[in-house]
């Protein structure tokens, strides 16, 4: 378990590290209050773009953190830490779910640092922040760890360039999976349809942006669900990952 | 290469069904908090899960497109264009009211019906439509769409039903309800006194249905400012009471102004069908008016004896009889009781609307 935490605080120390990563974070702030400035552009909808626009940004931080994922274990295994990590005694499993601890944590501290940022934002200009925003934050945190753990499975099959596109597909496509039944919405399929919808991941279950951004409270009910289904999801990405960085020869 | 691991498959299949059956229970949770069928079935090309934001995105160009209309005049393919681009903005984010309220009101000068589409969309789609969505869909309905081709009796049939809808809603403003009565009146023609005649009965069929059926908005209760003043028929017969009286203002001086016998009669007609729409009104208690000058119907005040509008005589009150019969002196008391004399005075009364 030490070796466990070892593996993420050091995954997380030298992400963080990065500057680029501030850079994205304060960007986004500063997106969330300029939308502040749109109420006369927008026809009076000025206080909606800013909540739209801290949810989107809370969105594009979490994708931009998760990528890193794909990027670590070809990076080790190129730099050869990989080996010396392996060297020791520490089995192949504790590696993989340790840099996703690494990863998910800072994940999940970003989206929360640009949430509550812009919460802020808003509350300035507002005196009030809408029901269920925070709600809203966490899922989409939740998102960017399922992310995170795509992109280590991807990582082991692809280099570091087309693992990151593919996390990039699997976030568009786990955006866009839940329309699939709906355009085959008869016959056999339809059942197809459902199936890939339950298999592919299925970033509906976490979205609840546009519902909240129009002024519906959510809670508990779909929080604890929507949570549950990230955890599940993203530990069948890792077993997987597990799997197949236990079955691959490192030279 | 190494066998793959059977824990770990294991693993992986129990999480994938596990969080298949969390998904469904978000599912569930989901459409209980839409519960809007058409929009849990809408078919559309996500945007990345930032459909809400490039929405907005998408109305801020379009707003700013809007505004470099030359001459506030819209052609049918700047129109169309428009459309096209509300089409995709309220499908990214099925409840943007602006975007349909708004952007079918621009674009239906041009193409009238893709307005008419846009506003029924809005309706099937949002959780709950405001008296806007069906005000414009009313409003459009009467003014352009006849101008597209569509039979105007198929317009007029759907505008009534749009702004009966809208009205239905409880919380529109004055301005929809009496499009709604001038709507449902339109038959009566041009003659003033017979639309009056024709929006009265049309008041008191609202005032009747409201009453006969309990699941009917309409019914507002009453409140502290008088009788039905809560409800739609209470309101417009306040609106009607002003009518009335504005209407009769008007013959009269062209009563005063005319020479010929037969049009002076038309017009004592025209007088006493105004004053009976009135009395019937005021007498059902739909409209405040217990004090009006039964020649003109003009409001007046405690302790006038004579209409300041027309001068006939009124029926005065809220003043002291007491003063007045002993010497003359005209005291109108603020209290129960007269301040100079100590009389009791007489009930507390309400003034006409002015």
């Amino acid at each position: 378990m030490r070796d466990l935490i070892a593996i993420a605080q050091n995954t997380f120390g030298r992400i963080a590290r990065q500057k680029a990563v501030y850079f994205v974070l304060m960007s986004s702030v500063v997106i969330v209050g300029a939308m502040g400035l749109y109420g006369t552009l927008s026809a009076g909808r000025a206080q909606i773009m800013m909540l739209d626009g801290a949810l989107a940004m809370c969105l594009i931080v979490g994708l931009v953190t998760a990528m890193a994922a794909a990027l670590e274990i070809p990076r080790e295994l190129k730099e050869q830490t990989a080996h010396l990590i392996l060297s020791k005694p520490v089995g192949r499993a504790q590696v993989v779910i340790g840099k996703l601890r690494g990863i998910s944590g800072l994940c999940i501290m970003n989206v929360a640092l640009v949430a509550v940022a812009s919460a802020l934002v808003i509350h300035s200009n507002y005196g009030t922040v809408a029901p269920g925003y925070f709600a809203a934050c966490a899922l989409v945190a939740a998102e960017a760890v399922v992310l995170a753990a795509a992109g280590i499975l991807l990582s082991l099959f692809m280099n570091d360039v087309l693992a990151l596109v593919g996390v990039f597909v699997v976030f568009a496509v786990g955006h866009a999976v839940h329309v699939l039944p709906r355009v085959m919405a008869e016959g056999g399929g339809h059942k197809l349809a459902v199936a890939v919808s339950n298999v592919l991941p299925n970033f509906q279950h976490l979205d609840f942006k546009g519902l909240v951004g129009n002024g519906v409270a959510i809670g508990g009910a779909v929080l604890v669900p929507g949570l549950l289904y990230a955890l599940c999801y993203a530990t069948a990405l890792t077993a997987v990952a597990v799997a197949v960085f236990q079955s691959r020869d490192i030279h | 290469m190494k066998r793959l691991s059977i824990i770990s498959i294991a693993v992986a299949l129990a999480a994938l069904v596990l969080s298949m059956l969390a998904g469904r229970n978000v599912d569930q949770q989901r459409s209980q908090l839409v519960a809007n069928q058409a929009q849990m079935q809408r078919v559309y090309l996500p945007r990345f899960g930032m459909d809400k934001y490039l929405a907005d995105l998408r109305w801020v160009m379009l707003v700013q497109q809007m505004g470099q209309v030359k001459g506030g005049k819209i052609t049918p393919e700047a129109g169309a264009y428009f459309a096209d681009a509300l089409e995709a903005i309220t499908d990214m984010d099925p409840e943007f009211e602006k975007a349909y309220t708004m952007g079918a009101m621009l674009i239906s000068s041009a193409v009238p019906i893709r307005a008419v589409k846009l506003l029924e969309k809005g309706v099937a789609q949002s959780r709950n439509p405001s008296w806007r969505y069906y005000f414009n869909l009313g409003f459009v309905a009467q003014r352009q769409l006849p101008n597209a081709g569509v039979p105007e009796e198929e317009c007029q049939a759907k505008s009534l039903a749009a702004y009966e809808a809208a009205c239905k809603l409880g919380d529109c403003p004055g301005h929809v309800e009496r499009a709604w009565m001038y709507q449902a009146t339109r038959g009566a023609g041009s003659d003033p006194v017979k639309v009056l005649l024709a929006q009265k009965d049309f008041v008191l069929k609202v005032h009747t249905d409201s009453f006969s059926d309990d699941s009917d908005s309409l019914t507002g209760g009453t409140n502290e400012f008088g009788p039905d003043s809560g409800t739609t028929a209470g309101r417009l017969s306040a609106w009607l009471a002003g009518r009335s009286r504005s209407l009769s203002h008007d013959l009269l001086a062209r009563h005063l102004l005319e020479t010929d016998a037969a049009k002076r009669q038309s017009i004592e007609a025209d007088l006493k069908a105004v004053r009976a729409v009135y009395d019937q009104i005021r007498t059902l208690g739909l409209a405040n008016a217990d004090h009006a000058c039964k020649h003109c119907l003009s409001a007046f005040g405690p302790g006038e004896f004579y209409c300041s509008s027309c001068g006939q005589e009124v029926k005065a009150y809220g003043y002291c009889r007491t003063c007045h019969a002993a010497n003359g002196k005209l005291v109108l008391p603020h209290g129960a009781y007269c301040h100079v004399c100590g009389t009791k005075a007489a009930a507390k009364v309400t003034t006409a609307n002015k």
